[in-house]
């Protein structure tokens, strides 16, 4: 896929994916941005990729943890509503990104690449360098720990 | 506990949530470019420049303040610019053992010989084939020249490189004495002991020098290590300061490391200077470090917002946003033309501070060159660029195509029929946004592609947007040219040639949260349908109407009510939803309609109707109220949905 295709068709995917990971929106753009030079200077690699979408996802996770090296971003768990007022069924998406940011930065980046990225468990480990044992397992964590999240929001 | 299934289905949900807006942006057209080659990639000598130590009287050295008075408080001279390298290109081996260097070429992915060369630092890296800052794919070749140790050192090599090693390398503790001060500025200095100096742990900021072994120079088009000098008389070079801490009667032996090319202040956090006091045994009993401001011991601020990938103009307004100035500089990078690639190699960040990007001038080597043939050149396609924008200042015409087509932030808005006329390309701001004496055209071209506060002296950036996410107007080709104000992209005209070099189209492109052009003003403006199209589970839409002769953007978002025959609100909330919910745009190919869904309710339909459907324009700028006669229901989740739908023939 042609470098402009791909960021017309992923850019969006990619700065959701950012933001889940923790990152507020205006600086999700800007990692996004970020990661897309990085691929753009390496894109025939990319391309050659088995999963060119596991490479990119790669450079973004790196790119959200240099990020967070860089300065602190005093992370507040909470997010704007949209201002619909009467979409019942978004309380549950939100509570989803609520819960998200309450995640440690290891479960966040689990969630995102299995089950938002839609990555292999191979390619999940071959993203963050961890052997599939602890990739099995930290996932496992981590919805746990989303689910546990979740209840209490339910409670709440 | 979630199945796999489900966080699928929540992260996707949650996701949905998220509003990204689309940046107005172009992707590069492919085009036939020569593959430049990257001036830094393998030619630089490598026996002379790229040698990381430097003990050699010959060699050129920073000039020290003696030499020029002015130079610790001159602007830094743009000789040259330190750079971060990035991860594509070959790292510095500045100060490592030859080990310590292979281990790190190796790690990088590199396939690593070892050649001795010539050099008084046995086992000390000195330089590497290709050289510092080359553009290469990992798994590529890359020779480390090893020092062999079969030059004299002039000045104290032996404890200053064991410092050193000790520092950079994680090589072996030097022989401390029982006390060491450590000198990080002015005051009195840290005292601790012979054991815990030998801790790597205790010395301050490693990362400052780690930063700046790992920097480069990029200067007459190439990349530079920066150098270690080593000496025994600090008038002769330092960082820019010519005294020692009050405390330390001598200097010590002075190492610095610092790009030479730079003079003696150059970029702050670019210089970092060692002063190594050994008693009569050689025992290291003091060392000051500083980096060059003052770095350490002072808490930096938060590093400016990562601005690559962008404009010139768009980094330059961030940058200013968030308390720092910044300048550019010509580089030749593995990047698109006209883009900010790099950013210099500021280690922390103190409000004020002057920040260096290198914005690409010049496509250069990439570790992937395929796509290097899609950079469009700088200036657009036969200077279309230039004679649409004269043009818009009151010049000639340029050439037009048989069919010249307006867009606004990528929608159609129609054939221009007179492009030759001013007029003609209407879409203006509203009349009193247009400062005197100028008319539509020139109103959009040079205020909203420039911004407020700049004027047409000011001139343009041009060159592509990058990034661009939309694919509605172009299929992926790009515009012949675009000209872009400091909004960047925010703010842009982007203009389309036919295989002739005749204009075809121009898209005006704004960032959605700064001014747009065209708002409806006036009721006038839009009329609303009766109720004409039933859509799936018997939706209604009635459609907005474009009454004015020129598309508009609502600024805001209308508001709609469904009422009775008594004139009774009913209690029906209205959602918005589309692109873009904050803004709407009238006329073109989409058209905004309320929909007035009843899928929901098929089983329990209220008896009563709805006589009418009322909807007010944002800004209270007025209201426009259509039959309605449509069934509703009052059920929970029952709403109104005003969405951008295609417009209804």
């Amino acid at each position: 896929m042609d470098f402009s295709e791909y960021v017309a068709a992923r850019r969006t995917s990619l700065v959701r994916s950012a933001v889940l990971l923790g990152c507020r929106l205006p600086e999700a753009e800007d990692v996004v941005q970020t990661t897309l030079l990085k691929c753009f200077r390496s894109w025939a690699r990319v391309q050659q990729a088995s999963n060119p979408e596991a490479y990119v996802y790669t450079a973004l996770v790196n790119t959200v943890r240099d990020a967070r090296q860089r300065r602190w971003h005093g992370e507040v768990p909470t997010v704007e509503l949209p201002e619909t007022g009467a979409e019942p069924d978004l309380s549950r998406p939100i509570a989803v990104r609520r819960a998200m940011a309450g995640l440690s930065h290891e479960h966040r980046e689990v969630l995102v690449l299995r089950f938002y990225a839609d990555l292999s468990e191979r390619e999940v480990c071959d993203a963050l360098g961890l052997p599939p044992s602890t990739v099995k397992s930290r996932t496992a964590r981590a919805k746990q720990a989303l689910s546990t999240l979740l209840e209490a929001e339910d409670a709440h | 506990m979630l199945t796999d299934h489900e966080a699928h289905d929540l992260l996707h949900e949650a996701a949905a949530t998220i509003e990204v807006p689309a940046r107005t942006v172009a992707p590069p057209r492919r085009r036939a470019w020569p593959v430049l080659v990257a001036v830094a990639a393998a030619v630089v000598a490598v026996a002379g420049v790229g040698v990381a130590l430097r003990p050699d009287a010959s060699a050129p050295r920073p000039r020290g303040p003696a030499d020029n008075s002015t130079s610790t408080t001159a602007e830094p001279s743009l000789t040259g610019v330190a750079f971060r390298l990035g991860p594509d290109q070959v790292p510095s081996v500045v100060g490592l053992t030859a080990e310590a260097a292979e281990r790190l070429l190796v790690r990088d992915g590199y396939v690593v010989t070892v050649r001795d060369e010539p050099s008084c630092g046995a086992g000390q890296a000195v330089g590497t084939d290709p050289s510092v800052g080359a553009i290469i794919e990992p798994g590529a070749a890359v020779t480390l020249l090893r020092g062999d140790g079969s030059r004299r050192c002039l000045a104290g090599s032996v404890p200053d490189h064991g410092l050193l090693d000790f520092l950079l390398s994680g090589g072996p503790a030097p022989r401390f004495a029982d006390e060491v001060g450590i000198y990080t500025g002015d005051g009195a200095p840290r005292v601790v002991s012979g054991e815990e100096a030998a801790d790597a742990a205790t010395w301050p900021r490693r990362d400052v020098i780690e930063a700046v072994r790992s920097s480069v120079v990029y200067a007459d088009g190439e990349f530079h290590p920066v150098d270690i000098n080593v000496g025994d008389d600090p008038g002769d070079f330092s960082c820019g300061r010519t005294e020692g801490p009050s405390g330390l009667t001598d200097r010590g032996t002075a190492v610095i490391l610092a790009p030479w090319h730079l003079g003696p202040t150059p970029l702050r956090g670019g210089c970092v200077d060692l002063g190594i006091h050994q008693d009569d045994d050689g025992a290291i009993t003091a060392v000051e470090v500083d980096a060059q401001g003052g770095a350490f011991g002072t808490a930096p601020s938060e590093a400016p917002p990562s601005v690559l990938g962008n404009s010139e103009a768009f980094a330059r307004a961030r940058v200013a946003a968030s308390g720092y100035r910044a300048r550019f500089v010509d580089i030749t990078d593995c990047a698109p033309v006209g883009i900010v690639s790099r950013m210099m190699g500021a280690i922390d960040f103190y409000p004020g501070d002057l920040l260096t990007f290198g914005v690409t001038t010049r496509t250069g080597a990439c570790a992937g060159e395929d796509w290097v043939d899609s950079i469009p050149p700088r200036g657009g396609t036969d200077g279309v660029a230039d004679s649409f924008l004269a043009f818009a200042r009151g010049g000639p015409e340029p050439a037009w195509a048989d069919e010249v087509t307006l867009y606004v932030a990528d929608e159609t808005m129609g054939v221009v029929e007179a492009p030759g006329d001013h007029p003609a390309w209407g879409f203006c701001l509203s009349p009193d946004e247009l400062p005197s004496g100028r008319d539509c055209l020139a109103g959009n071209v040079l205020d909203v592609v420039a911004g407020d506060g700049v004027t047409a002296a000011d001139g343009f950036a041009t060159g592509p947007c990058l990034f661009h996410s939309s694919a509605s107007l172009n299929d992926f080709t790009t515009p012949a040219a675009t000209l872009r104000g400091p909004g960047g992209c925010s703010f842009a005209v982007e203009i389309w040639t036919d295989e002739a070099g005749a204009i075809s189209g121009v898209d005006y492109l704004y960032d959605r949260d700064e001014r747009l052009p065209g708002a409806c003003t006036e009721t006038d403006h839009v009329r609303i349908t009766d109720g004409g199209s039933e859509g799936a589970g018997a939706t209604l839409l009635h459609y907005w109407h474009l009454a004015a002769d020129r598309p508009c953007t609502l600024r805001g978002y209308p508001t709609a009510t469904l009422y009775d025959d008594a004139g009774t609100a009913l209690d029906i909330p209205a959602s918005r939803s589309g692109r873009d919910a904050e803004t709407m745009l009238v006329g073109g190919d989409l058209d905004p309609a309320v929909v007035l869904g009843t899928s929901r309710c098929d089983t329990t339909v209220d008896p009563d109707r709805a006589a009418a459907v009322r909807v007010e324009l944002p800004g209270g700028a007025g209201m426009v109220t259509a039959d309605a006669s449509v069934p509703y229901c009052p059920d929970e989740g029952q709403h109104l949905t005003i969405e951008p739908v295609e417009s209804w023939q």
